[in-house]
Protein backbone atom coordinates (compact mmCIF):
# COMPACT_ATOMS: atom_id res chain seq x y z
CA UNK A 1 0.00 0.00 0.00
CA UNK A 2 2.91 2.55 1.22
CA UNK A 3 4.34 1.63 -2.60
CA UNK A 4 0.83 2.87 -4.28
CA UNK A 5 1.03 6.35 -1.84
CA UNK A 6 4.32 6.88 -3.35
CA UNK A 7 3.00 6.64 -6.82
CA UNK A 8 0.43 8.87 -6.04
CA UNK A 9 3.62 11.49 -4.84
CA UNK A 10 5.40 10.92 -7.48
CA UNK A 11 2.43 11.39 -10.60
CA UNK A 12 1.48 14.42 -8.46
CA UNK A 13 4.97 15.94 -8.51
CA UNK A 14 4.74 15.24 -12.17
CA UNK A 15 1.71 16.86 -12.96
CA UNK A 16 2.21 19.86 -10.97
CA UNK A 17 6.12 20.63 -10.91
CA UNK A 18 5.73 23.79 -13.85
CA UNK A 19 3.66 25.57 -11.32
CA UNK A 20 5.14 28.61 -10.46
CA UNK A 21 4.55 27.72 -6.03
CA UNK A 22 4.42 24.19 -6.62
CA UNK A 23 8.31 23.48 -6.04
CA UNK A 24 8.82 24.82 -2.61
CA UNK A 25 5.93 22.83 -1.45
CA UNK A 26 7.50 19.73 -3.09
CA UNK A 27 10.51 21.32 -1.22
CA UNK A 28 9.76 20.71 1.70
CA UNK A 29 7.99 17.51 1.46
CA UNK A 30 11.41 15.94 0.37
CA UNK A 31 11.97 16.95 4.22
CA UNK A 32 9.05 15.77 5.74
CA UNK A 33 10.72 13.87 8.17
CA UNK A 34 12.72 16.86 9.06
CA UNK A 35 9.92 18.86 10.09
CA UNK A 36 8.14 20.13 13.09
CA UNK A 37 4.51 20.32 14.03
CA UNK A 38 4.28 23.90 12.76
CA UNK A 39 6.00 23.47 9.46
CA UNK A 40 4.10 20.43 8.58
CA UNK A 41 1.02 22.49 9.90
CA UNK A 42 1.76 25.22 7.63
CA UNK A 43 3.11 23.16 4.83
CA UNK A 44 -0.76 21.42 5.26
CA UNK A 45 -2.47 24.54 4.79
CA UNK A 46 -0.59 25.79 1.73
CA UNK A 47 -0.73 22.65 -0.05
CA UNK A 48 -3.57 24.21 -2.16
CA UNK A 49 -2.28 27.73 -2.79
CA UNK A 50 1.08 26.60 -4.03
CA UNK A 51 -0.43 22.68 -6.23
CA UNK A 52 -3.93 24.49 -7.20
CA UNK A 53 -7.10 24.85 -7.24
CA UNK A 54 -7.80 22.56 -10.14
CA UNK A 55 -7.85 18.68 -10.71
CA UNK A 56 -4.19 17.26 -11.61
CA UNK A 57 -3.75 16.49 -15.46
CA UNK A 58 -3.29 12.96 -14.63
CA UNK A 59 -3.31 10.05 -17.43
CA UNK A 60 -5.98 7.55 -17.85
CA UNK A 61 -4.44 5.18 -16.11
CA UNK A 62 -3.15 7.58 -13.36
CA UNK A 63 -6.90 8.00 -13.24
CA UNK A 64 -7.83 4.58 -12.77
CA UNK A 65 -4.92 3.85 -10.38
CA UNK A 66 -6.24 7.01 -8.21
CA UNK A 67 -9.86 5.36 -7.90
CA UNK A 68 -9.05 2.34 -7.44
CA UNK A 69 -6.29 3.10 -4.49
CA UNK A 70 -9.54 5.25 -2.78
CA UNK A 71 -12.66 6.29 -4.59
CA UNK A 72 -13.56 9.62 -2.97
CA UNK A 73 -10.25 10.93 -3.78
CA UNK A 74 -11.31 10.46 -7.83
CA UNK A 75 -12.65 13.93 -8.15
CA UNK A 76 -10.24 15.85 -5.77
CA UNK A 77 -7.57 18.68 -6.77
CA UNK A 78 -3.58 19.14 -6.57
CA UNK A 79 -4.47 20.58 -2.97
CA UNK A 80 -6.22 18.13 -1.67
CA UNK A 81 -4.44 15.46 -3.04
CA UNK A 82 -0.96 16.68 -1.56
CA UNK A 83 -2.81 17.38 1.81
CA UNK A 84 -3.68 13.71 1.84
CA UNK A 85 0.00 12.62 1.17
CA UNK A 86 1.07 14.98 3.43
CA UNK A 87 -1.25 13.01 6.03
CA UNK A 88 -0.83 9.41 4.87
CA UNK A 89 3.58 9.85 5.04
CA UNK A 90 3.64 12.10 8.24
CA UNK A 91 5.49 9.94 10.34
CA UNK A 92 5.24 12.07 13.83
CA UNK A 93 1.30 10.92 14.46
CA UNK A 94 0.73 14.89 16.64
CA UNK A 95 1.31 16.12 12.57
CA UNK A 96 -1.74 14.31 11.81
CA UNK A 97 -3.92 14.98 14.73
CA UNK A 98 -2.79 18.28 14.09
CA UNK A 99 -4.48 18.15 10.91
CA UNK A 100 -7.93 16.72 11.91
CA UNK A 101 -8.38 18.76 14.98
CA UNK A 102 -7.45 22.17 13.56
CA UNK A 103 -7.28 22.24 10.05
CA UNK A 104 -9.47 23.47 7.46
CA UNK A 105 -12.25 21.44 5.90
CA UNK A 106 -10.26 20.28 3.38
CA UNK A 107 -7.40 19.61 5.22
CA UNK A 108 -9.59 17.41 7.83
CA UNK A 109 -10.99 15.96 5.01
CA UNK A 110 -8.26 14.71 3.52
CA UNK A 111 -6.53 13.35 6.99
CA UNK A 112 -9.62 11.30 7.63
CA UNK A 113 -9.28 9.90 4.35
CA UNK A 114 -5.31 9.31 4.66
CA UNK A 115 -5.86 7.50 7.87
CA UNK A 116 -6.99 4.20 5.95
CA UNK A 117 -3.55 3.96 4.89
CA UNK A 118 -1.43 4.31 7.83
CA UNK A 119 -0.55 1.63 10.24
CA UNK A 120 -0.85 3.58 13.17
CA UNK A 121 -4.56 4.47 11.72
CA UNK A 122 -6.53 3.12 15.04
CA UNK A 123 -4.53 6.08 17.20
CA UNK A 124 -7.08 8.82 15.93
CA UNK A 125 -10.04 7.00 16.44
CA UNK A 126 -11.23 9.65 19.39
CA UNK A 127 -9.95 12.46 17.36
CA UNK A 128 -12.30 11.47 14.24
CA UNK A 129 -15.31 10.36 16.17
CA UNK A 130 -14.92 14.00 18.04
CA UNK A 131 -14.28 15.57 14.21
CA UNK A 132 -17.29 14.03 13.06
CA UNK A 133 -19.42 16.61 15.87
CA UNK A 134 -18.99 18.93 12.59
CA UNK A 135 -22.04 20.71 11.10
CA UNK A 136 -19.80 21.17 8.43
CA UNK A 137 -20.90 18.77 5.53
CA UNK A 138 -17.15 18.54 3.81
CA UNK A 139 -15.86 17.46 6.72
CA UNK A 140 -19.09 14.95 7.92
CA UNK A 141 -18.76 13.55 3.92
CA UNK A 142 -15.06 12.67 4.40
CA UNK A 143 -15.80 10.19 7.40
CA UNK A 144 -19.19 8.90 6.56
CA UNK A 145 -19.23 8.83 2.98
CA UNK A 146 -17.19 5.55 1.45
CA UNK A 147 -14.74 5.36 4.43
CA UNK A 148 -14.19 2.27 5.82
CA UNK A 149 -12.93 4.07 9.41
CA UNK A 150 -15.64 4.83 11.10
CA UNK A 151 -16.91 0.76 10.35
CA UNK A 152 -13.27 -0.41 11.65
CA UNK A 153 -12.85 1.40 14.04
CA UNK A 154 -15.83 3.08 16.28
CA UNK A 155 -17.43 1.45 18.76
CA UNK A 156 -20.88 1.16 18.46
CA UNK A 157 -22.11 4.34 20.27
CA UNK A 158 -19.80 6.24 17.73
CA UNK A 159 -20.97 4.26 14.78
CA UNK A 160 -24.51 5.19 15.72
CA UNK A 161 -24.08 8.62 15.97
CA UNK A 162 -22.19 8.82 12.68
CA UNK A 163 -25.15 6.58 11.08
CA UNK A 164 -27.78 9.02 12.37
CA UNK A 165 -26.30 11.99 12.09
CA UNK A 166 -25.59 11.49 8.20
CA UNK A 167 -29.52 11.16 7.68
CA UNK A 168 -29.45 14.41 9.88
CA UNK A 169 -26.94 16.13 7.55
CA UNK A 170 -28.76 14.84 4.24
CA UNK A 171 -25.72 12.63 3.70
CA UNK A 172 -25.97 9.81 1.39
CA UNK A 173 -26.85 6.67 3.99
CA UNK A 174 -25.82 4.01 1.50
CA UNK A 175 -22.42 5.67 1.71
CA UNK A 176 -21.82 4.18 4.79
CA UNK A 177 -18.94 1.46 4.88
CA UNK A 178 -20.16 -1.69 6.46
CA UNK A 179 -23.32 -0.45 8.17
CA UNK A 180 -24.72 -3.70 7.12
CA UNK A 181 -21.72 -5.95 9.47
CA UNK A 182 -22.48 -3.04 12.03
CA UNK A 183 -26.08 -2.98 12.55
CA UNK A 184 -27.33 -3.96 16.06
CA UNK A 185 -30.40 -3.57 18.22
CA UNK A 186 -29.38 -0.18 19.24
CA UNK A 187 -28.70 1.54 16.26
CA UNK A 188 -31.90 -0.21 15.15
CA UNK A 189 -33.53 1.54 18.44
CA UNK A 190 -32.18 5.12 17.31
CA UNK A 191 -33.58 4.81 13.92
CA UNK A 192 -36.95 3.68 14.86
CA UNK A 193 -36.85 6.86 17.68
CA UNK A 194 -35.76 8.98 14.67
CA UNK A 195 -38.79 7.81 12.21
CA UNK A 196 -41.56 8.60 14.82
CA UNK A 197 -39.82 11.51 15.87
CA UNK A 198 -40.19 12.86 12.07
CA UNK A 199 -43.50 11.01 11.74
CA UNK A 200 -44.90 13.00 14.57
CA UNK A 201 -43.60 16.23 12.85
CA UNK A 202 -45.08 15.28 9.48
CA UNK A 203 -41.89 14.58 7.76
CA UNK A 204 -40.27 11.10 6.33
CA UNK A 205 -36.72 10.01 6.19
CA UNK A 206 -35.02 9.18 2.87
CA UNK A 207 -36.23 6.68 0.88
CA UNK A 208 -33.33 4.47 1.23
CA UNK A 209 -33.38 4.42 5.07
CA UNK A 210 -36.70 2.99 4.80
CA UNK A 211 -35.71 1.02 2.82
CA UNK A 212 -33.01 -0.41 5.22
CA UNK A 213 -35.63 -0.36 7.88
CA UNK A 214 -37.72 -2.32 6.27
CA UNK A 215 -35.64 -5.32 5.57
CA UNK A 216 -34.10 -4.99 9.30
CA UNK A 217 -38.12 -5.34 10.65
CA UNK A 218 -37.97 -1.96 12.13
CA UNK A 219 -41.16 -0.93 10.30
CA UNK A 220 -43.23 -2.36 7.80
CA UNK B 1 -25.68 43.68 -10.83
CA UNK B 2 -22.94 41.82 -8.55
CA UNK B 3 -21.30 43.09 -5.53
CA UNK B 4 -18.34 42.26 -3.66
CA UNK B 5 -18.46 43.42 -0.05
CA UNK B 6 -14.39 43.74 0.96
CA UNK B 7 -14.64 44.68 4.74
CA UNK B 8 -17.77 42.88 6.60
CA UNK B 9 -17.60 40.51 10.01
CA UNK B 10 -19.95 37.95 9.09
CA UNK B 11 -19.16 35.67 12.39
CA UNK B 12 -20.66 39.05 13.80
CA UNK B 13 -24.05 38.85 11.81
CA UNK B 14 -26.86 36.54 11.15
CA UNK B 15 -28.50 34.59 8.47
CA UNK B 16 -31.08 36.40 7.80
CA UNK B 17 -28.33 38.76 6.80
CA UNK B 18 -26.86 36.54 4.68
CA UNK B 19 -30.50 35.73 2.41
CA UNK B 20 -30.91 39.90 2.11
CA UNK B 21 -27.38 40.44 1.02
CA UNK B 22 -27.63 37.56 -1.88
CA UNK B 23 -30.85 39.16 -2.90
CA UNK B 24 -29.29 42.59 -3.03
CA UNK B 25 -26.75 40.98 -5.49
CA UNK B 26 -23.68 40.63 -2.85
CA UNK B 27 -21.68 37.70 -4.37
CA UNK B 28 -18.41 37.77 -2.31
CA UNK B 29 -17.24 39.45 0.66
CA UNK B 30 -14.31 39.42 2.66
CA UNK B 31 -13.37 39.44 6.81
CA UNK B 32 -10.96 40.61 8.72
CA UNK B 33 -9.68 39.52 11.37
CA UNK B 34 -10.96 41.92 14.08
CA UNK B 35 -11.35 42.57 17.92
CA UNK B 36 -14.80 41.13 19.75
CA UNK B 37 -15.70 44.11 21.15
CA UNK B 38 -13.30 43.28 24.03
CA UNK B 39 -10.13 42.22 24.71
CA UNK B 40 -9.41 38.76 24.30
CA UNK B 41 -7.02 36.92 27.01
CA UNK B 42 -5.82 33.56 25.75
CA UNK B 43 -3.95 33.03 22.26
CA UNK B 44 -5.96 29.62 22.13
CA UNK B 45 -9.03 31.83 21.55
CA UNK B 46 -7.49 33.95 18.36
CA UNK B 47 -6.71 30.63 16.71
CA UNK B 48 -10.75 29.06 17.34
CA UNK B 49 -11.55 32.40 15.50
CA UNK B 50 -9.52 31.89 13.11
CA UNK B 51 -10.18 28.85 12.27
CA UNK B 52 -13.87 29.75 12.43
CA UNK B 53 -12.73 32.31 9.52
CA UNK B 54 -11.23 30.37 7.10
CA UNK B 55 -13.90 27.17 8.34
CA UNK B 56 -17.21 26.98 9.31
CA UNK B 57 -18.39 31.01 8.29
CA UNK B 58 -16.78 30.29 4.79
CA UNK B 59 -19.04 27.03 4.84
CA UNK B 60 -21.87 28.71 5.55
CA UNK B 61 -22.01 31.46 3.53
CA UNK B 62 -21.64 28.74 0.77
CA UNK B 63 -25.04 27.72 2.31
CA UNK B 64 -26.20 31.46 0.62
CA UNK B 65 -24.48 31.58 -2.27
CA UNK B 66 -21.89 34.03 -1.34
CA UNK B 67 -18.15 33.36 -1.73
CA UNK B 68 -16.23 34.35 1.50
CA UNK B 69 -12.79 34.82 2.26
CA UNK B 70 -10.78 36.52 4.74
CA UNK B 71 -7.80 37.92 6.22
CA UNK B 72 -5.69 36.80 9.16
CA UNK B 73 -3.65 39.24 11.59
CA UNK B 74 -3.32 40.16 15.25
CA UNK B 75 -5.64 43.69 15.20
CA UNK B 76 -4.36 46.94 16.60
CA UNK B 77 -6.48 47.06 19.66
CA UNK B 78 -5.12 43.75 20.83
CA UNK B 79 -1.40 44.71 19.76
CA UNK B 80 -1.38 46.73 23.42
CA UNK B 81 -1.25 43.40 24.54
CA UNK B 82 2.68 42.69 23.96
CA UNK B 83 2.71 39.14 25.31
CA UNK B 84 -0.36 38.08 23.53
CA UNK B 85 0.69 39.40 20.62
CA UNK B 86 3.91 38.08 20.57
CA UNK B 87 1.99 34.64 21.01
CA UNK B 88 -0.43 35.29 18.32
CA UNK B 89 1.79 36.87 15.75
CA UNK B 90 3.71 32.65 15.73
CA UNK B 91 0.23 31.87 13.99
CA UNK B 92 0.06 33.79 11.53
CA UNK B 93 2.18 32.39 9.00
CA UNK B 94 0.18 28.57 8.78
CA UNK B 95 -3.24 30.93 9.13
CA UNK B 96 -2.19 33.03 6.55
CA UNK B 97 -1.80 30.10 3.55
CA UNK B 98 -5.40 28.81 4.41
CA UNK B 99 -7.48 28.34 1.18
CA UNK B 100 -9.73 32.07 1.77
CA UNK B 101 -7.14 34.05 2.87
CA UNK B 102 -6.82 37.01 0.80
CA UNK B 103 -5.32 39.08 3.09
CA UNK B 104 -2.98 40.71 6.26
CA UNK B 105 -5.67 42.46 8.06
CA UNK B 106 -6.68 44.97 9.24
CA UNK B 107 -4.08 46.22 10.77
CA UNK B 108 -2.84 49.32 11.46
CA UNK B 109 -3.10 51.89 14.70
CA UNK B 110 -5.50 52.66 16.95
CA UNK B 111 -4.16 54.63 19.68
CA UNK B 112 -1.42 54.81 17.82
CA UNK B 113 0.82 53.43 20.97
CA UNK B 114 4.97 51.85 20.36
CA UNK B 115 3.17 48.79 20.32
CA UNK B 116 0.61 49.13 17.94
CA UNK B 117 3.32 50.44 15.45
CA UNK B 118 5.69 46.97 16.87
CA UNK B 119 3.29 44.72 15.43
CA UNK B 120 2.16 46.99 12.41
CA UNK B 121 5.57 47.29 11.30
CA UNK B 122 6.10 42.94 11.91
CA UNK B 123 2.86 42.17 10.14
CA UNK B 124 3.52 44.66 7.03
CA UNK B 125 6.84 42.35 6.79
CA UNK B 126 5.36 39.56 7.04
CA UNK B 127 2.80 40.57 4.17
CA UNK B 128 5.87 41.61 2.59
CA UNK B 129 7.74 38.04 2.13
CA UNK B 130 4.09 36.36 2.11
CA UNK B 131 3.45 38.84 -0.61
CA UNK B 132 0.10 38.84 0.08
CA UNK B 133 -2.40 41.74 0.27
CA UNK B 134 -2.83 44.10 3.18
CA UNK B 135 -5.31 46.07 4.48
CA UNK B 136 -4.96 48.49 6.70
CA UNK B 137 -7.70 50.18 9.68
CA UNK B 138 -6.88 53.59 10.52
CA UNK B 139 -8.14 54.94 13.66
CA UNK B 140 -11.54 56.72 14.43
CA UNK B 141 -9.22 59.25 16.55
CA UNK B 142 -6.67 61.65 15.05
CA UNK B 143 -7.81 59.57 11.27
CA UNK B 144 -5.40 62.37 9.16
CA UNK B 145 -2.29 61.67 11.09
CA UNK B 146 -3.11 57.79 11.50
CA UNK B 147 -3.53 57.54 7.41
CA UNK B 148 -0.27 59.93 7.10
CA UNK B 149 2.17 57.29 9.78
CA UNK B 150 0.36 54.53 7.64
CA UNK B 151 1.12 55.90 4.49
CA UNK B 152 5.05 56.14 5.83
CA UNK B 153 5.10 52.64 7.70
CA UNK B 154 4.44 51.13 4.56
CA UNK B 155 7.14 53.01 2.82
CA UNK B 156 9.57 52.35 5.19
CA UNK B 157 8.79 48.71 4.93
CA UNK B 158 9.07 48.78 1.00
CA UNK B 159 6.14 46.03 0.18
CA UNK B 160 4.15 46.98 -3.36
CA UNK B 161 1.88 49.56 -2.95
CA UNK B 162 -0.44 48.11 -5.64
CA UNK B 163 -0.68 45.17 -2.34
CA UNK B 164 -2.13 47.62 0.51
CA UNK B 165 -5.35 49.28 1.01
CA UNK B 166 -5.51 51.76 3.66
CA UNK B 167 -9.12 51.84 4.62
CA UNK B 168 -12.04 53.68 6.83
CA UNK B 169 -11.08 56.91 4.29
CA UNK B 170 -12.96 60.73 4.76
CA UNK B 171 -13.06 63.70 2.85
CA UNK B 172 -9.52 64.62 4.70
CA UNK B 173 -7.76 61.02 4.03
CA UNK B 174 -8.44 59.97 0.18
CA UNK B 175 -6.58 62.62 -1.17
CA UNK B 176 -3.50 61.77 0.88
CA UNK B 177 -3.72 57.86 -0.28
CA UNK B 178 -4.70 59.02 -3.51
CA UNK B 179 -0.91 60.62 -4.20
CA UNK B 180 0.47 57.50 -3.44
CA UNK B 181 -0.36 53.65 -5.69
CA UNK B 182 -2.05 52.26 -2.59
CA UNK B 183 -6.06 51.59 -2.55
CA UNK B 184 -8.83 53.80 -1.08
CA UNK B 185 -11.23 51.75 1.10
CA UNK B 186 -14.63 53.56 2.11
CA UNK B 187 -16.81 52.17 4.84
CA UNK B 188 -20.46 53.37 5.08
CA UNK B 189 -21.70 53.46 8.56
CA UNK B 190 -24.99 55.07 9.59
CA UNK B 191 -23.61 57.10 12.07
CA UNK B 192 -19.56 57.36 11.42
CA UNK B 193 -16.90 56.99 9.27
CA UNK B 194 -18.31 57.37 5.85
CA UNK B 195 -22.12 57.90 4.25
CA UNK B 196 -23.41 56.89 1.31
CA UNK B 197 -24.53 61.02 0.17
CA UNK B 198 -20.58 62.04 0.70
CA UNK B 199 -19.40 58.59 -1.10
CA UNK B 200 -21.29 59.54 -4.06
CA UNK B 201 -19.52 62.75 -3.96
CA UNK B 202 -16.00 61.79 -3.77
CA UNK B 203 -16.43 59.67 -6.76
CA UNK B 204 -17.69 62.25 -8.72
CA UNK B 205 -14.66 64.01 -7.54
CA UNK B 206 -11.89 61.75 -7.62
CA UNK B 207 -13.59 58.61 -9.70
CA UNK B 208 -12.85 55.48 -9.66
CA UNK B 209 -9.37 54.63 -9.97
CA UNK B 210 -8.08 52.63 -7.15
CA UNK B 211 -11.87 53.44 -4.74
CA UNK B 212 -13.00 50.27 -3.34
CA UNK B 213 -16.11 50.82 -0.92
CA UNK B 214 -17.25 48.22 1.90
CA UNK B 215 -20.06 48.29 5.11
CA UNK B 216 -17.56 46.86 7.78
CA UNK B 217 -21.06 45.86 9.25
CA UNK B 218 -20.09 43.79 12.49
CA UNK B 219 -21.55 43.56 15.63
CA UNK B 220 -22.47 47.10 16.41
CA UNK B 221 -24.87 49.35 14.71
CA UNK B 222 -24.23 48.87 10.77
CA UNK B 223 -25.56 48.02 7.66
CA UNK B 224 -24.34 45.18 5.52
CA UNK B 225 -26.36 46.51 2.38
CA UNK B 226 -24.47 49.73 2.84
CA UNK B 227 -22.35 48.17 -0.48
CA UNK B 228 -25.72 47.52 -3.09
CA UNK B 229 -27.54 50.71 -1.08
CA UNK B 230 -24.44 53.22 -2.24
CA UNK B 231 -23.84 51.55 -5.66
CA UNK B 232 -27.60 52.18 -6.09
CA UNK B 233 -27.31 55.71 -4.86
CA UNK B 234 -24.31 56.02 -7.48
CA UNK B 235 -26.65 55.41 -10.65
CA UNK B 236 -29.44 57.91 -9.49
CA UNK B 237 -27.33 60.19 -9.37
CA UNK B 238 -25.38 59.91 -12.53
CA UNK B 239 -22.47 57.96 -11.94
CA UNK B 240 -22.10 55.22 -15.04
CA UNK B 241 -22.81 51.82 -14.84
CA UNK B 242 -18.85 51.05 -15.82
CA UNK B 243 -17.81 52.99 -12.72
CA UNK B 244 -20.10 51.91 -10.58
CA UNK B 245 -18.99 47.70 -11.66
CA UNK B 246 -15.23 49.05 -11.50
CA UNK B 247 -15.59 49.95 -7.57
CA UNK B 248 -17.92 47.70 -6.46
CA UNK B 249 -16.51 44.49 -8.29
CA UNK B 250 -13.93 44.50 -10.20
CA UNK B 251 -11.68 46.74 -8.33
CA UNK B 252 -11.93 44.72 -4.81
CA UNK B 253 -11.18 41.24 -7.55
CA UNK B 254 -8.34 43.41 -9.12
CA UNK B 255 -6.77 43.93 -5.25
CA UNK B 256 -7.25 41.02 -3.76
CA UNK B 257 -6.98 37.88 -6.68
CA UNK B 258 -3.26 39.17 -6.61
CA UNK B 259 -2.94 36.84 -3.22
CA UNK B 260 -3.62 34.02 -5.60
CA UNK B 261 -6.52 32.71 -3.58
CA UNK B 262 -8.66 32.85 -6.24
CA UNK B 263 -8.99 34.39 -10.34
CA UNK B 264 -11.63 37.13 -11.51
CA UNK B 265 -12.60 33.83 -13.37
CA UNK B 266 -13.26 31.78 -10.14
CA UNK B 267 -15.51 34.47 -8.63
CA UNK B 268 -17.84 35.01 -11.63
CA UNK B 269 -18.50 31.73 -11.28
CA UNK B 270 -22.02 31.25 -9.24
CA UNK B 271 -21.70 28.97 -6.44
CA UNK B 272 -24.31 26.28 -6.72
CA UNK B 273 -25.78 25.95 -3.18
CA UNK B 274 -28.62 23.45 -1.86
CA UNK B 275 -29.82 24.11 1.56
CA UNK B 276 -31.92 21.48 1.08
CA UNK B 277 -28.97 18.72 1.97
CA UNK B 278 -28.96 20.83 5.28
CA UNK B 279 -32.29 20.91 6.02
CA UNK B 280 -32.94 18.85 8.66
CA UNK B 281 -29.36 18.89 9.81
CA UNK B 282 -28.67 21.57 12.76
CA UNK B 283 -26.79 23.42 10.84
CA UNK B 284 -27.97 26.59 8.80
CA UNK B 285 -31.33 26.19 8.65
CA UNK B 286 -34.04 25.45 11.43
CA UNK B 287 -36.78 24.44 9.38
CA UNK B 288 -37.54 26.76 6.66
CA UNK B 289 -37.89 26.26 2.79
CA UNK B 290 -34.38 25.61 1.41
CA UNK B 291 -33.07 27.31 -1.43
CA UNK B 292 -31.47 25.30 -4.45
CA UNK B 293 -29.68 26.82 -6.87
CA UNK B 294 -27.82 25.09 -9.60
CA UNK B 295 -25.59 26.34 -12.65
CA UNK B 296 -26.61 25.20 -15.76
Amino acid sequence: MQNKILELARALRRVTENQARASSFWEKFDQLEELDLDEFSTLASGALRRLGRKEPNFSEEEKLQLSSLYAPLSDKNAGFLGRFLLAALASNPECVKEMIIRGSDDEQAAAVMALNFREDAELYKDTVAHVCRTNSTIVHSAVSQGNPYPAKYFDDQEFKQLTIKTIFMGLDFDQIVNLEDRFNGDLGKSLTDFFEERRAAGRWLPDNVLEFMKRKGLIS
Amino acid sequence: MKYFDPHIHMTSRTTDDYVEMYKSGIRAVIEPAFWLGQPRTHVGTFEDYYQTLVGWEKFRASQFGIHHFCAICINSKEANNDELAHEVMKLLPKYLEKDNVVAVGEIGYDDMTDLEHKYFKLQLELAKEMEMPVIIHTPHRDKKNGVIASIKLVQEVGIDEDLVIIDHNTEETLPLVLETNMWAGHTIYPRSKMDSDRMVELVKQYGSDKIIVNSSADWGVSNPLAVPFTAELMEKEGISKEEIEKIFWRNPIELYSKSGTFTAEDIEEEIEFDQSVLFEGNSVLRGQKPEVRKNN
